[in-house]
């Protein structure tokens, strides 16, 4: 009896076609895919980053060469020279070759070493914001320790403690920027606890596990999202650095961070080596924060357009 | 109403205490102790609305909160249906906050920016699984909607796109959705404008005849405390002095503060003369220790005894309570 009184309400108040139509667009334009379509910088963003993703999926059939093959005859070749769309290195391994390789690496080290810092940072700020006190103040002193450090030596420190190979590269990227996102999610969490859509919840009888998750975390979005892109292109370029400095991808795996270490001796003669994998570099992050700037939007219910 | 004494209270407050200690801001020094709610005992009953009203500062939210508990009481205790409220857990806590619910002041703030209308309203119906399956849960949703006057078709939009008003049927439907008995409104029209802040009334009006409800109704507004209440409690400085039927409240007020605060609604007529009666000085600060009456330094008929004990709500006849030494 009473399912059936409840059938009749939502068919007498959605009853007409173009009222359920009307729900329906709402929906449909509610919905996170047609705002970021919307949102014509986001769409470079993802195309450039999907671009990308693409290159380093797809690597083993676009490369031209085998990126680890040696060929003298051929090293410092000029792009354009002998069918070699970007010149050769300094052993004469094809450039693009190892340009589509290394976006395997640089890309894996990106998302690895992002994904690991934002799951252990974002935990830690929330329980640090929400349950504050001692329990604050004991994580992010760590992490202000943590911080002390600059963040490259920190990077080191790591990979020289757990050895070189990209799983270690990415968890010394991601250790590394565990302290920013904590402290970037806790600050945050600090305003929202204490809003009253919190005490709304806990009347309604929420559980301090959902309010974290479905309540305060959600709301949190906005700053992490930036943050956690910026992360991304931070982490293309620390593991640069690192593999720069000879402490990240070792010879001959390709890295776009370890093809500008090979570059950097040769900047005077051959400068063409350093620059075009420093332009994917600068291509890579481009996409990445104009992505991250439109979801970020997208997630903001506010934001119409 | 007035065989209140001989029914039951469905909610009994005793003695409700709340201090806050506020830091001192020198090194080392002892934390000074703000009293919010002092010694507050009341009856509710039910189906009624009390109505409890006083000036910004005086502990009406505190009071709304600490019985709600987001705020922890420093002594006293809540008991709803024989059962004291604060020494619950478990599946009898979730069952009393199925039955006792609040509406906040500030109707977007208490809306979560990130949900929709649907959602918010859907929330404690799916975390007391009151209803498991997803499209009765809408339908029960649409019917609340319908019930607290809101548009259907809006049930995807989130609160930033809806008026003030309707986002206080908002809270109104999510405070319903789980059949309350007793609903805390903490002055949930002072942040509307006059017209829809009619509205709103005549809603909660109807749902309490619809619904039998409780209502404790906390507002500084003298005439929307006149249009809503059954009874009428008076605080200042964190103490109840006085608490009667709302109509009495007008034709007899007991208490000097009472009737100041009353002689400061406007004439209805220009040609009506009417005595105002102004206490000096200010309220004093709630923070440190309190001899003697709340409003002793301000009474007209202030006595010696008034400044040095603190006098208790006692019954004056016909359940008309008061708190002052010039009644008993």
């Amino acid at each position: 009896m009473k399912k059936k009184k409840n059938a009749e309400t939502i068919t007498d108040v959605l009853g007409t076609a173009s009222n359920e139509e009307l729900l329906r667009r709402e929906r449909r334009a509610n919905s996170a895919w047609s705002k970021l379509k919307r949102n014509k910088t986001a769409m470079v963003g993802l195309v450039i980053v999907s671009i990308m993703i693409f290159i380093a999926v797809f690597a083993p059939l676009l490369a031209p060469y085998d990126p680890t093959a040696l060929n003298p005859i051929e090293a410092f070749a000029l792009p354009g020279e002998n069918g070699h769309i970007l010149g050769c290195d300094n052993v004469g391994r094809d450039l693009l070759s190892r340009i589509i390789y290394g976006s395997r690496v640089s890309l894996l080290v990106a998302f690895g070493g992002t994904v690991v810092a934002g799951l252990i940072g974002v935990l830690l700020g929330l329980i640090a914001g929400y349950f504050g006190g001692i329990i604050d103040s004991i994580i992010m002193r760590i992490m202000d320790g943590m911080l002390s450090f600059p963040y490259i030596l920190l990077a080191m420190v790591l990979m020289t403690v757990l050895g070189s190979g990209i799983f270690n590269v990415i968890l010394a990227v991601g250790i590394g920027n565990i302290p920013s996102f904590a402290r970037v999610v806790r600050g945050e969490v600090y305003i929202v606890k204490n809003e009253e859509y919190c005490n709304a919840a806990k009347v309604i009888g929420v559980s301090r596990l959902r309010l974290l998750f479905t309540h305060i975390l959600p709301n949190t979005i906005s700053p992490l999202i930036v943050y956690a892109t910026l992360g991304i292109a931070g982490a293309i370029i620390s593991e640069a650095a690192l593999s720069f400095l000879g402490l990240g991808i070792s010879e001959p795996t390709a890295s776009w961070g370890s093809i500008l270490q090979t570059g950097k001796f040769w900047l005077n003669t051959s400068p063409h080596i350093a620059t075009y994998s420093g332009i994917f570099i600068l291509i890579t992050v481009l996409g990445f924060n104009l992505l991250g700037d439109g979801v970020r939007d997208v997630l903001d219910p506010k934001m119409k357009k | 109403m007035t065989q209140n004494e001989t029914r039951e209270p469905i909610m009994k407050i005793r003695h409700l205490t709340k201090e806050f200690k506020i830091k001192s801001k020198k090194l080392g020094a002892k934390p000074q102790i703000l009293h919010a709610l002092s010694d507050v005992s009341l009856d509710v009953y039910e189906g009624e609305t009390l109505g409890i009203i006083g000036e910004s500062g005086c502990g009406k939210s505190t009071l709304g909160r600490t019985i709600i508990q987001l705020h922890k009481a420093t002594s006293g205790s809540v008991e709803y249906q024989g059962k004291d409220l604060f020494t619950l857990a478990g599946p009898e806590r979730q069952a009393m906050k199925r039955d006792i619910q609040m509406v906040f002041q500030d109707p977007y703030s208490s809306l979560d920016p990130r949900n929709t209308c649907e959602t918010i309203i859907a929330e404690p119906l799916k975390i007391h699984q009151i209803i498991t399956d997803k499209k009765e849960r809408q339908d029960r949703v649409l019917q609340l909607m319908r019930e607290v006057g809101l548009d259907i078709q809006h049930m995807n939009r989130y609160p930033h796109e809806f008026s003030g008003g309707q986002r206080q049927r908002i809270n109104v439907a999510r405070a319903l959705s789980l059949n309350p008995k007793i609903i805390i409104c903490d002055e949930p029209v002072s942040a509307l404008d006059v017209s829809i802040q009619a509205q709103v009334l005549n809603l909660f009006n109807r749902l309490q005849r619809e619904h039998n409800l409780t209502y404790i109704f906390i507002s500084h507004d003298l005439g929307v405390i006149k249009h809503v209440s059954d009874r009428i409690a008076i605080m200042y400085l964190g103490r109840v002095v006085e608490l009667c039927e709302a109509s009495q409240i007008y034709t007899n007020p007991l208490h000097p503060y009472t009737q100041a605060l009353l002689s400061a609604i406007p004439p209805e007529s220009p040609f009506e003369k009417k005595e105002r009666i102004v206490l000096k000085g200010e309220i004093p600060s709630p923070i440190g220790d309190q001899v003697g009456c709340p409003l002793a330094g301000r009474c007209p008929h202030c006595t010696e005894r008034c400044t040095k004990e603190i006098p208790e709500l006692k019954d004056t006849g016909d359940g008309h309570q008061v708190a002052c030494f010039l009644y008993h």
